[in-house]
């Protein structure tokens, strides 16, 4: 692995203080540390997940062409995908760690890995690039069919895999993961408000001369997500491989639990890129929503007679355009409004604040995929017996009745909105609190806040379609 | 292997991969039988969502829904797209290796 710069010690005015007192560091249990630094540690799980991914792709690209009847579908969108949020907020971007496609990188990497620096351009629009992805994904998943059909998830899976070999076999470390990938955009932004904290000890880290935390050793290579634990200020790119707590010569690393969505609240540098990818998953959420609920089909049928055709391609487009931007809108709405409370740049509110709405972002995410999760869970096990040719069972595929997942969904709404409500108090506090302004800061955002809060409880009320 | 050539032999495979991903989201599409929202009779997704024992709509399923996205329409399998799949990534994989004893010179 190539020896990159390692990246600045943090200037003072950049270290602000954590106000809360961490928990106790979970690398004092022997067994937790004994874990994290094992060798076997992450690769014991990478190896499994890597053949469970192989027999799912091979169910999409090769199985039944009926989602109905294809356990890849199964696999993919009714247990993983619902999965992937509930992990990232307990266990912030572990599953990067044990994730397949960055195995497969790793594999090409140490066989044919030329270990180029990450081009300038992706540095410094990477996550752009992540965010139109993600867009673009979530168009076609509606235009062309990725979700409800096996040989277009299988489809997209062999495309992400070649843009892994691709990058893997290039470039340094991961830099698919870290700057290209349009999950790993997604995992970064909600890892942010997560469960767990990765941090290194400064006292420790003052005096260190060989930084093989950054650049590896020989008990590990250096961070695969370009990472420096020393300067890191928030969990947006640490993905808990453990190489830091395995390299590190001064067992500086330390982890703590934390409340989740309290990493929210003093982003050092906010980035106003980061806070779009947050609204836009918002967005992403509603149209998710909007497509499988009762109302869409007059909203189709209205569509279709102010526009004078048809043609899905163009109402789905439009109404992609609508559900997108107006949630980003209403975001600059609500930034100008604190502008002329606390007299910052209307996109400089945006950056600071936009990451406010990850909880509810999560909320919405989760609430929406737990339908699918428990009213469509059966089918899993039931695909998975097709596999052996035994004959798919008569009966639901619900686990739980419908009222008892809105109910949840309700509760799940109503976490994420006290969390972005409290999280966008806390940024306002942290930054306008010495000026006065806290209180005319934040209620721009509380009020957005509520209203995207009712928008997700209303859709929530309505029927919503299945997946399989 | 020279930088100039390396270069070439990058941009080159970079070109590729991206008609192969053109050409992927192209074959996808034509293969698609039945697009969501497109032209799907009630009839036909009553005979699908029955078609499945076991994968039962419960009592909030859209059956009179048209522009919901489902697809059970008989596909086989793109070989287009895994022989593509498997040409190209073992391009990236020689080309890489090709490159990689001068790599070392880059640092």
């Amino acid at each position: 692995m190539s020896i990159a710069r390692v990246p600045d010690s943090p200037k003072p005015e950049d270290q602000e203080p954590k106000p809360n007192a961490k928990s106790k560091n979970l690398l004092h249990n022997k067994t937790i540390k004994a874990i994290l630094q094992s060798p076997w540690f992450p690769g014991i799980i990478q190896v499994p997940v890597l053949l469970v991914f192989a027999l799912i792709v091979f169910e999409l690209v090769a199985g039944p062409s009926d989602a109905h009847g294809n356990f890849g579908t199964a696999g993919t969108w009714v247990l993983w995908w619902p999965l992937i949020p509930i992990i990232l907020i307990v266990l912030g971007r572990f599953w990067c760690a044990i994730c397949p496609f960055a195995t497969v990188s790793d594999w090409v990497q140490k066989w044919v890995g030329n270990q180029r620096p990450v081009p300038k351009f992706l540095k410094k629009y990477g996550i752009w690039l992540i965010d139109i992805f993600f867009i673009l994904i979530t168009w076609s998943d509606h235009v062309v069919g990725i979700v409800e059909n096996p040989r277009g998830s299988g489809t997209l899976l062999l495309l992400i895999t070649t843009g892994v070999i691709a990058s893997g076999a290039f470039f340094e470390r991961r830099t698919w993961c870290r700057y290209l990938c349009f999950l790993g955009g997604l995992s970064g932004n909600y890892a942010r408000s997560g469960g767990l904290e990765l941090s290194a000890t400064p006292e420790k880290c003052a005096s260190c001369k060989t930084q093989s935390c950054y650049k590896g050793n020989e008990k590990a290579p250096g961070c695969p997500m370009f990472e420096f634990p020393r300067t890191m200020d928030s969990m947006a790119s640490c993905n808990l491989c453990a190489n830091c707590i395995k390299s590190c010569p001064n067992d500086s690393i330390q982890l703590h639990t934390r409340i989740p969505s309290t990493g929210l609240w003093f982003i050092n540098k906010p980035k106003f890129e980061e806070s779009f990818l947050a609204i836009i998953i918002m967005g992403i959420v509603f149209v998710q929503n909007i497509t499988m609920i009762s109302i869409w089909q007059p909203i189709l049928t209205a569509l279709q007679n102010i526009v004078g055709t048809t043609n899905y391609y163009i109402t789905f487009t439009i109404t992609f355009i609508i559900a997108m931007g107006l949630p980003v809108l209403a975001l600059f709405a609500a930034s100008w409004g604190a502008k002329l409370a606390n007299g910052k740049k209307t996109v400089e509110n945006f950056a600071r604040f936009g990451y406010s709405l990850i909880p509810l972002d999560l909320a919405g995410h989760i609430a929406h995929n737990l339908f699918h999760l428990l009213a469509e869970g059966k089918s899993v096990y039931f695909t998975f017996l097709a596999l052996f040719g035994q004959a798919i069972p008569n009966g639901s595929t619900a686990l739980v009745a419908t009222p008892t997942i809105q109910l949840m969904q309700f509760i799940l709404i109503a976490l994420g909105t006290i969390g972005s409500g409290y999280a966008a108090y806390r940024i306002a506090k942290h930054n306008f609190g010495g000026e006065g302004k806290t209180a005319g800061s934040f209620v721009p955002y509380g009020v957005l806040i509520v209203v995207l809060a009712a928008i997700n409880v209303y859709l929530f009320t309505l029927p919503m379609s299945m997946r399989m | 292997m020279q930088g100039s050539t390396r270069k070439v032999c990058g941009s080159i495979l970079l070109s590729l991969v991206l008609l192969f991903n053109l050409a992927g989201v192209v074959l996808a599409d034509g293969n698609n039988q039945s697009m969501p929202g497109m032209n799907m009779s009630s009839s036909d997704q009553n005979t699908n969502q029955n078609s499945m024992p076991g994968m039962n709509m419960p009592s909030t399923n859209q059956n009179s829904m048209t522009g919901m996205a489902s697809q059970s329409s008989a596909q086989g399998v793109n070989w287009y797209i895994v022989g593509g799949f498997i040409l190209f990534n073992c391009l990236i994989v020689i080309s890489a290796a090709l490159a990689k004893p001068s790599a070392k010179g880059l640092k």
